[in-house]
Protein backbone atom coordinates (compact mmCIF):
# COMPACT_ATOMS: atom_id res chain seq x y z
CA UNK A 1 0.00 0.00 0.00
CA UNK A 2 1.20 3.79 -0.90
CA UNK A 3 2.28 5.80 1.91
CA UNK A 4 0.86 9.85 2.83
CA UNK A 5 3.49 11.80 1.14
CA UNK A 6 5.14 14.31 3.42
CA UNK A 7 4.69 17.86 1.91
CA UNK A 8 6.85 19.77 4.23
CA UNK A 9 9.68 19.05 6.42
CA UNK A 10 10.38 19.72 9.85
CA UNK A 11 13.65 21.55 8.57
CA UNK A 12 11.63 23.82 6.26
CA UNK A 13 9.33 25.35 9.23
CA UNK A 14 10.80 28.72 10.43
CA UNK A 15 11.06 29.83 13.81
CA UNK A 16 11.69 33.88 13.31
CA UNK A 17 8.00 34.47 14.20
CA UNK A 18 8.70 32.61 17.76
CA UNK A 19 11.37 34.21 18.70
CA UNK A 20 10.19 38.16 18.14
CA UNK A 21 7.25 37.34 20.06
CA UNK A 22 6.91 40.66 22.41
CA UNK A 23 7.26 39.89 26.29
CA UNK A 24 3.19 39.87 27.12
CA UNK A 25 2.53 37.57 23.99
CA UNK A 26 -0.88 35.95 23.95
CA UNK A 27 -0.93 32.35 24.00
CA UNK A 28 -4.32 31.36 22.43
CA UNK A 29 -5.52 28.14 24.37
CA UNK A 30 -8.24 25.42 22.92
CA UNK A 31 -9.24 22.48 23.92
CA UNK A 32 -12.17 20.62 22.00
CA UNK A 33 -13.07 17.48 24.20
CA UNK A 34 -14.98 15.68 21.07
CA UNK A 35 -11.66 15.19 19.48
CA UNK A 36 -9.61 15.29 22.96
CA UNK A 37 -7.03 17.95 21.23
CA UNK A 38 -5.57 20.78 22.48
CA UNK A 39 -4.60 24.12 20.35
CA UNK A 40 -1.71 26.05 22.05
CA UNK A 41 -0.82 29.24 19.39
CA UNK A 42 0.51 32.57 19.78
CA UNK A 43 -1.61 33.90 17.20
CA UNK A 44 -5.67 33.62 17.04
CA UNK A 45 -7.52 30.96 16.10
CA UNK A 46 -8.82 32.89 13.02
CA UNK A 47 -4.82 32.34 11.85
CA UNK A 48 -5.04 29.36 9.12
CA UNK A 49 -2.45 27.00 10.33
CA UNK A 50 -0.90 23.44 8.96
CA UNK A 51 -0.34 20.77 11.29
CA UNK A 52 3.03 19.07 11.06
CA UNK A 53 2.66 16.21 13.37
CA UNK A 54 6.07 15.06 15.34
CA UNK A 55 4.48 12.23 16.81
CA UNK A 56 1.55 10.35 17.54
CA UNK A 57 0.57 13.25 20.04
CA UNK A 58 2.37 16.13 19.10
CA UNK A 59 2.11 18.15 16.09
CA UNK A 60 3.89 21.61 15.18
CA UNK A 61 1.53 24.36 13.95
CA UNK A 62 2.70 26.38 10.96
CA UNK A 63 1.45 29.13 8.75
CA UNK A 64 0.61 27.96 5.36
CA UNK A 65 2.48 30.66 3.13
CA UNK A 66 5.65 31.42 5.62
CA UNK A 67 6.06 28.04 7.37
CA UNK A 68 6.35 30.07 10.43
CA UNK A 69 5.96 27.95 13.39
CA UNK A 70 2.77 29.55 15.58
CA UNK A 71 1.65 27.03 18.02
CA UNK A 72 1.48 23.13 19.14
CA UNK A 73 -1.32 20.79 18.89
CA UNK A 74 -1.84 18.03 20.88
CA UNK A 75 -4.04 14.78 20.05
CA UNK A 76 -5.28 11.92 22.57
CA UNK A 77 -4.76 14.87 24.98
CA UNK A 78 -6.80 14.22 28.26
CA UNK A 79 -7.43 10.66 28.03
CA UNK A 80 -3.80 9.72 26.74
CA UNK A 81 -1.24 11.91 26.45
CA UNK A 82 -1.71 13.91 30.37
CA UNK A 83 -1.76 10.59 32.24
CA UNK A 84 1.65 9.91 30.85
CA UNK A 85 3.14 12.73 32.52
CA UNK A 86 2.59 13.31 36.47
CA UNK A 87 3.52 16.78 36.34
CA UNK A 88 1.33 17.67 33.45
CA UNK A 89 -1.75 15.51 35.04
CA UNK A 90 -1.47 18.08 38.01
CA UNK A 91 -1.87 20.90 36.27
CA UNK A 92 -4.37 19.87 33.80
CA UNK A 93 -8.02 20.02 35.73
CA UNK A 94 -10.53 20.86 33.49
CA UNK A 95 -12.67 21.83 36.27
CA UNK A 96 -10.50 24.12 37.37
CA UNK A 97 -11.00 26.33 34.07
CA UNK A 98 -14.46 26.70 34.98
CA UNK A 99 -15.90 29.34 37.06
CA UNK A 100 -16.68 28.36 40.93
CA UNK A 101 -15.65 31.83 42.45
CA UNK A 102 -17.19 35.06 41.99
CA UNK A 103 -14.27 37.06 41.34
CA UNK A 104 -14.23 36.55 37.77
CA UNK A 105 -10.46 38.24 37.32
CA UNK A 106 -8.94 36.71 39.77
CA UNK A 107 -10.13 33.50 37.91
CA UNK A 108 -9.20 35.13 34.86
CA UNK A 109 -5.46 35.36 35.96
CA UNK A 110 -5.58 31.67 37.61
CA UNK A 111 -6.87 30.29 34.55
CA UNK A 112 -4.18 32.11 32.27
CA UNK A 113 -1.42 30.92 34.72
CA UNK A 114 -2.55 27.24 34.69
CA UNK A 115 -3.15 27.58 30.58
CA UNK A 116 1.05 28.44 30.54
CA UNK A 117 1.86 25.72 32.91
CA UNK A 118 -0.15 23.23 31.22
CA UNK A 119 1.76 24.90 28.04
CA UNK A 120 5.18 24.51 29.57
CA UNK A 121 4.59 21.20 30.70
CA UNK A 122 3.71 19.77 27.79
CA UNK A 123 6.98 21.06 26.00
CA UNK A 124 9.12 19.88 28.75
CA UNK A 125 7.34 16.81 28.47
CA UNK A 126 7.99 16.74 24.40
CA UNK A 127 11.21 18.92 24.33
CA UNK A 128 13.48 15.63 22.34
CA UNK A 129 10.54 15.51 20.06
CA UNK A 130 9.99 19.25 19.40
CA UNK A 131 13.55 19.96 18.77
CA UNK A 132 14.91 22.94 18.69
CA UNK A 133 12.01 24.97 18.55
CA UNK A 134 11.02 23.69 22.16
CA UNK A 135 13.81 26.01 23.41
CA UNK A 136 11.81 29.18 21.72
CA UNK A 137 8.75 28.18 22.83
CA UNK A 138 9.74 27.93 26.45
CA UNK A 139 11.24 31.06 26.09
CA UNK A 140 8.33 32.79 24.76
CA UNK A 141 6.21 30.92 27.54
CA UNK A 142 8.15 32.22 30.08
CA UNK A 143 7.48 35.91 28.83
CA UNK A 144 3.49 35.26 27.79
CA UNK B 1 -22.82 30.35 14.21
CA UNK B 2 -24.90 30.99 17.57
CA UNK B 3 -28.57 29.93 15.90
CA UNK B 4 -27.26 25.93 15.12
CA UNK B 5 -29.55 23.04 16.21
CA UNK B 6 -27.43 20.31 17.51
CA UNK B 7 -29.55 17.57 16.64
CA UNK B 8 -29.86 18.37 12.45
CA UNK B 9 -26.82 17.45 10.34
CA UNK B 10 -25.47 19.80 8.35
CA UNK B 11 -24.34 17.23 5.66
CA UNK B 12 -24.64 13.64 5.10
CA UNK B 13 -22.33 11.86 2.37
CA UNK B 14 -21.81 8.77 1.08
CA UNK B 15 -18.09 8.03 1.02
CA UNK B 16 -16.06 6.21 -1.48
CA UNK B 17 -16.27 2.70 -0.12
CA UNK B 18 -20.49 3.09 -0.03
CA UNK B 19 -20.47 4.23 3.86
CA UNK B 20 -22.93 6.95 5.15
CA UNK B 21 -21.01 9.84 6.86
CA UNK B 22 -22.87 12.61 8.56
CA UNK B 23 -21.68 16.04 10.44
CA UNK B 24 -23.81 17.29 12.74
CA UNK B 25 -24.27 21.45 13.24
CA UNK B 26 -22.61 20.75 16.54
CA UNK B 27 -19.65 19.71 15.68
CA UNK B 28 -19.35 21.93 12.51
CA UNK B 29 -20.24 24.94 14.20
CA UNK B 30 -19.21 24.34 18.18
CA UNK B 31 -16.14 22.10 17.15
CA UNK B 32 -14.66 22.58 13.81
CA UNK B 33 -15.24 26.01 13.37
CA UNK B 34 -14.87 26.58 16.96
CA UNK B 35 -10.94 25.35 16.86
CA UNK B 36 -10.02 26.93 13.05
CA UNK B 37 -12.60 30.18 11.99
CA UNK B 38 -11.31 30.34 8.98
CA UNK B 39 -12.51 26.75 7.95
CA UNK B 40 -16.12 28.64 7.49
CA UNK B 41 -16.08 28.12 3.57
CA UNK B 42 -14.69 24.60 3.65
CA UNK B 43 -17.72 22.91 4.25
CA UNK B 44 -17.93 21.79 0.22
CA UNK B 45 -13.98 20.80 0.52
CA UNK B 46 -14.81 18.73 3.94
CA UNK B 47 -17.53 16.83 1.30
CA UNK B 48 -15.60 16.16 -0.90
CA UNK B 49 -12.55 15.49 1.13
CA UNK B 50 -15.12 12.10 2.23
CA UNK B 51 -16.88 11.53 -1.02
CA UNK B 52 -13.48 11.43 -2.80
CA UNK B 53 -10.53 11.20 -0.87
CA UNK B 54 -6.80 10.13 -2.12
CA UNK B 55 -6.56 8.10 1.06
CA UNK B 56 -8.62 6.54 3.69
CA UNK B 57 -6.46 5.36 6.59
CA UNK B 58 -7.62 3.65 9.90
CA UNK B 59 -6.57 4.79 13.09
CA UNK B 60 -4.16 1.27 14.82
CA UNK B 61 -5.43 2.11 17.81
CA UNK B 62 -8.80 3.33 17.95
CA UNK B 63 -10.25 0.83 14.86
CA UNK B 64 -13.89 2.36 14.73
CA UNK B 65 -11.88 5.92 13.71
CA UNK B 66 -11.09 6.54 9.62
CA UNK B 67 -9.25 9.11 8.55
CA UNK B 68 -9.80 10.75 5.16
CA UNK B 69 -7.00 12.39 3.28
CA UNK B 70 -7.78 15.10 0.51
CA UNK B 71 -5.00 17.05 -1.57
CA UNK B 72 -5.96 20.55 -1.68
CA UNK B 73 -4.53 24.20 -2.46
CA UNK B 74 -5.68 26.94 0.73
CA UNK B 75 -2.73 28.94 0.79
CA UNK B 76 -0.35 26.22 0.59
CA UNK B 77 0.07 22.86 -0.74
CA UNK B 78 -1.77 20.55 2.40
CA UNK B 79 -4.18 17.36 2.62
CA UNK B 80 -7.57 18.07 4.16
CA UNK B 81 -8.23 15.72 6.73
CA UNK B 82 -11.43 14.74 8.26
CA UNK B 83 -11.54 12.17 10.80
CA UNK B 84 -14.87 9.99 11.00
CA UNK B 85 -15.57 7.67 14.40
CA UNK B 86 -17.75 4.71 12.94
CA UNK B 87 -20.50 2.56 14.92
CA UNK B 88 -21.94 -1.06 14.26
CA UNK B 89 -24.15 -0.25 11.43
CA UNK B 90 -21.38 1.95 9.57
CA UNK B 91 -22.51 5.18 9.80
CA UNK B 92 -19.79 7.40 10.28
CA UNK B 93 -19.96 10.35 12.12
CA UNK B 94 -17.18 13.47 11.79
CA UNK B 95 -14.99 13.95 14.74
CA UNK B 96 -13.06 16.75 13.84
CA UNK B 97 -11.31 18.42 10.21
CA UNK B 98 -8.27 20.03 9.51
CA UNK B 99 -5.51 20.84 7.25
CA UNK B 100 -2.01 18.50 7.88
CA UNK B 101 1.15 18.35 5.34
CA UNK B 102 1.56 14.29 6.15
CA UNK B 103 0.03 11.40 7.56
CA UNK B 104 0.06 10.46 11.14
CA UNK B 105 2.24 7.90 12.90
CA UNK B 106 -0.54 5.00 14.14
CA UNK B 107 -2.27 5.37 10.72
CA UNK B 108 -2.55 2.57 8.34
CA UNK B 109 -3.78 3.77 4.66
CA UNK B 110 -6.51 1.29 4.33
CA UNK B 111 -8.04 2.85 0.80
CA UNK B 112 -6.52 4.91 -2.05
CA UNK B 113 -7.65 6.84 -4.90
CA UNK B 114 -4.86 5.35 -7.13
CA UNK B 115 -5.49 2.01 -6.58
CA UNK B 116 -9.11 2.01 -7.17
CA UNK B 117 -9.60 4.47 -10.05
Amino acid sequence: MDEIKQLVKTNQLKTSFLSSLPAGSKLFFHFDDLSDTLMLMFVPLETQTIVHYLDRYVSILYTPNKYEIVGLQIEDFDKEFVPMYSELQKEWCLSHFGISDSNVWDLTLQAKEKQLKVAMGIVKAKEKVIGQPAEIFEKALEYA
Amino acid sequence: MGGYDPRKNIFEVTDSRGSKVICTEETWYAKILGARPYMSDWIEDVKKAIINPHYICRDTVKENRYVYYKLQKHGSDSYLKVVVKFDYSDKGIVITAYPTDSGKQGETIIWTRSSNS
